[in-house]
């Protein structure tokens, strides 16, 4: 998932996630989980207006539509006009069952059925069906949608059959079974899959009531295109008041069909939308001139805000689960290949976190001691063993590359590749100082941040110290490993190339681990052989909430994936 | 007079055709927007071919250039990358608030620019001269954007945050409730979201009308004819807005109409600042992301916007100086 906010490093994200699972039988849904939540505060209030200016206060949404939508920003509409399966629950981190009633999986982790709660409904009035979530994840994947979230299927969960569907082949997943009558989704995956649980918590796979998304027409491009531009029909807390206007707002009320969970406390909430290069800025002051109930926190003045606004208890700056890293090109001549460890790892030692945090980010965020952020299941802190600047170590570890290659430090130039804008420049010019103090000469070498990834990616021109980020979709360590370190996603995710079939025979084993602490021991293993072995990248700091909230604003909660649950709030009559 | 309209009008065909074949070009200069299309995640070989084709970015450049031309003469502006939406609808949605802001941005500039501008020339050297002079120069110093921040934090933040009364309190961005009388007067709840984003739009080019409008009435105030006037016995304020400012006007009107034009679709930072959802924001992102139709689309309204007021503003000259003819029978 991307993470679409001014300041902040846009994000990748996909991916797959592993932890807790039982052999066969149902799964429980229970795992170690993250907190993010704010404490409750006095009886719950019903009625009145909420004015959002902190999701889309960097950029209108792209997409609305489950299927389309990409961006977390984007996405947070869509969690409360949408239920789906199971879900992540906010205040805990761990998986619930939501639409679900029950879950059953054979012992390899291959077949899954979904049992569907009965008397769901959407918010026109029509039922939520097994045949929802069938219709909606065939069409999440039909090339006609070209959804560039359709990877969770094909690429993540490899229901089978669903590389004909993608690839216009046919019309349907063999591998997805709908009974409506019996209340079951059943799902046969091509190859084992122990949190397939988890990745239906994603919105892309929202049931979808299919007589509302094809009034139109059929599904062909324009028309299911054209679905996002009217009233889409949910079964969410809330649903959408009118189609959404670009540019202007997204404005969802009360859906009183929604059976589940609480009826959400405030009638209606308004996401304003900012646009244009002080989004942010402007944003902000419009919360601070009263302009509405929620604000996002621009990272120049985070400082100030989080005097002002975390003494009253109205700051959210909890830790949610996304990376900031650079990350070596495991293919340089220069950097890579594992006569360079001691080199990066000369790097690594060399630069400093905490002036990065400080100065680009305000203390916004929190130093990175490892790639898996706190909060995701069998995460242990500090596996990392160059956890922040030691310039003694760095002049060690450099010496002892020179003398082992035969080569000086003071004749490399080490190119620091990034997407211009965003602060990624004021990051690199701190690396270029850093290095500098122990010999390394560094270059800058920003590119246009529309194609940074992509020319990484195809090595046009190569990178040699890269930086790269990432915010996970799901609760789970193998989200934070596997897409960006198995050498399955080279050319993909996998943007230092690193490549070792020790790393992936871990995942491997991890994702099919019969217990969370097998799993999670053999993903520790994995990020060790990544940071300590290798030292493919260097994680630099964890992403950390920036929204703060008005007196009248009450319960506000920011689960560890970046979403607030507006059903939970509520807004105080003065 | 028809001829010479005529002729002008014409005109706007090879500008506007010439204007969309330089950006269709540029636009193919500057690459493949399918790495915006898909944002910053990697993505399958099977996305990519569907995304393409589903933009019709596999065809060959001369086949989507005379598909756009084709398509833009049946009034289809194409469909934009970004939004998936239909860039009509976007045009539809944009251009009327950036007329709007625009049009009362003018406004204010011929009130006070104007006005100013004669005080300043019938009083010379006075105090208001000079206070007028040194205002202006500083309103052309001071940045767009810092302008509209300060406005913001005085009669926004501060004002809220020190209970200034309501009707001393301004929302600091968005257009409101969008609800205007005749397509341009705003409605009782709409004024307050206008006011800052069009004076602070209106702040340069108010202060350059009213430098420009010292001067050339300075100019004017010294003629042959305005002594005549005054040896009529006209009354002071007839010489000058009758014989003074009309004369006066030829260069103010250029400037003002010139303005207007640019105003329309280059309010980016105003736009920005007080996050107004007008063209020229919605022009300048969608040239970041390479979204093609939209900049393609909506540029095509505004250089025959500009053309059509730059002819209006020369036909204007007719008005103001009754010696000027077209067509080729001035005297």
């Amino acid at each position: 998932m991307i993470r679409r906010r001014g300041f902040v490093s846009a994000a990748l994200i996909v991916s797959i996630a592993m932890f807790g699972v039982a052999c066969g039988g149902s799964k429980d849904n229970n795992g170690s989980a993250p907190t993010t939540a704010a404490k409750s505060e006095g009886k719950p209030i019903f009625g009145g207006t909420l004015t959002d200016l902190q999701n889309f206060s960097g950029a209108s949404p792209d997409h609305l539509d489950p299927n389309l939508a990409a961006a977390v920003q984007d996405s947070q509409p869509g969690q409360l006009i949408w239920n789906e399966l199971t879900k992540t629950n906010p205040k805990t981190g761990q998986l619930e069952n939501s639409v679900a009633s029950a879950i059953d999986h054979n012992a390899d982790f291959t077949e899954w059925t979904f049992h569907v709660k009965k008397g769901v409904k959407f918010s026109n009035g029509d039922p939520v069906l097994p045949s929802s979530f069938a219709f909606s994840w065939n069409r999440l994947i039909n090339p006609a949608l070209a959804s560039e979230v359709s990877y969770h299927v094909t690429d993540n969960l490899k229901i089978q059959g669903s590389a004909d569907v993608a690839a216009g082949k046919a019309k349907t997943m063999t591998g997805l079974v709908a009974d409506d009558a019996a209340m079951t989704l059943k799902m046969t995956l091509d190859a084992p899959l122990n949190f397939a649980d988890k990745i239906v918590s994603h919105l892309a796979f929202a049931p979808l009531d299919e007589k509302d998304v094809t009034k139109n027409g059929t599904l062909t491009v324009d028309k299911t295109v054209d679905y996002e531009k009217g009233v889409m029909v949910g079964n969410g807390p809330y649903k959408m008041l009118e189609a959404h206007k670009p540019q202007d707002n997204v404005t969802l009320v009360r859906n009183d069909l929604y059976t589940l969970g609480h009826k959400p406390y405030i009638d209606k909430i308004i996401f304003k939308e900012f646009n244009g290069e002080g989004a942010q800025d402007t944003s902000w002051t419009t919360f601070e001139s009263g302009g509405g109930e929620t604000g996002y926190v621009p990272s120049t003045k985070f400082a100030e805000a989080k005097a002002k606004y975390g003494a009253e208890n109205r700051l959210s700056d909890k830790p949610i689960l996304g990376l900031y890293y650079w990350g070596f090109n495991m293919k340089d001549p220069v950097v890579g290949g594992p006569e360079n460890v001691k080199l990066r790892q000369a790097i690594t030692a060399a630069i400093n976190k905490t002036e990065m945090i400080n100065k680009v980010y305000n203390g916004s965020r929190k130093v990175a001691t490892a790639i898996a952020p706190p909060g995701i299941p069998g995460q242990k802190p500090g596996v990392d063993k160059i956890p922040n600047q030691n310039l003694t170590a760095a002049k060690k570890y450099l010496a002892d590359w020179e003398a082992a290659t035969g080569k000086k430090a003071s004749s490399l130039d080490i190119k620091l590749n990034f997407g211009i804008g965003l602060g990624h420049g004021d990051n690199a010019a701190i690396i270029q100082a850093n290095l500098a103090t122990i010999g390394i000469k560094a270059t800058p070498d920003g590119r246009d941040g529309t194609t940074y990834f992509s020319s990484i990616r195809k090595n046009n021109p190569p990178g040699m110290f890269l930086r790269a980020g990432w915010i996970a979709d799901y609760v789970s360590y193998d989200n934070m490993l596997f897409p960006l370190f198995d050498s399955a996603g080279i050319g993909s995710d996998n943007l230092t190339q690193y490549d070792n079939p020790e790393f992936d025979k871990l995942i491997t084993e991890a994702r099919a681990a019969k217990t969370d602490a097998d799993a999670g021991a053999k993903y520790r293993e994995a990020e060790d052989l990544v940071l300590n072995k290798d030292r493919a990248a260097v994680p630099l700091n964890w992403y950390a909430g920036q929204v703060a909230w008005s007196p009248k604003l009450h319960n506000v909660v920011q689960s560890s994936l970046d979403f607030f649950s507006y059903e939970d709030m509520w807004l105080s009559k003065a | 007079m028809a001829g010479y309209t005529l002729r002008r009008v014409l005109l706007i065909v090879p500008v506007v055709w010439g204007a969309m074949t330089l950006l269709f070009l540029a636009f193919m200069v500057r690459g493949n927007p399918i790495e915006t299309l898909i944002g910053e995640r990697a993505s399958s070989a099977t996305v990519r071919a569907q995304i393409t084709q589903k933009y019709g970015l596999d065809q060959p450049v001369l086949v989507r250039y005379g598909r756009y031309l084709k398509n833009v003469s049946h009034g289809d502006l194409g469909r934009s990358y970004k939004q998936g939406r239909s860039v009509n609808d976007i045009l539809k949605q944009t251009a009327p608030n950036s007329l709007r802001l625009a049009v009362w941005a003018i406004l204010i500039e011929i009130l006070i620019g104007l006005t100013a501008g004669i005080i300043s020339a019938v009083r010379q050297y006075s105090f208001l001269d000079t206070f007028v002079t040194v205002s202006t120069t500083m309103l052309v110093a001071v940045p767009v954007f810092v302008l509209g921040y300060l406005f913001q934090y005085a009669l926004g933040v501060y004002a809220f945050q020190h209970n200034f009364p309501a009707w001393l309190r301004f929302p600091t961005s968005g257009i409101g409730p969008n609800k205007w009388y005749f397509g341009f007067i705003p409605s009782a709840g709409e004024w307050k979201y206008l006011l800052l984003p069009a004076v602070t739009l209106a702040s340069v080019s108010t202060a350059v009308v009213a430098r420009m409008t010292r001067t050339t009435m300075l100019e004017v105030l010294r003629a042959d004819y305005m002594r005549t006037a005054v040896a009529k016995g006209l009354t002071p304020r007839r010489v000058i807005l009758k014989h003074g400012l009309k004369n006066a006007m030829i260069p103010v009107v250029t400037l003002i109409g010139l303005d207007l034009a640019s105003l329309i679709g280059s309010a980016v930072l105003t736009e920005s600042v007080f996050n107004w959802p007008g063209m020229g924001g919605t022009v300048a992102r969608a040239a970041q992301s390479l979204d093609a139709p939209v900049v393609l689309g909506l540029t095509l309204v505004l250089v025959v916007a500009y053309v059509v007021i730059n002819l209006l503003v020369d036909l204007s000259y007719a008005f103001f100086d009754p010696r000027i003819r077209y067509g080729g029978d001035a005297t």
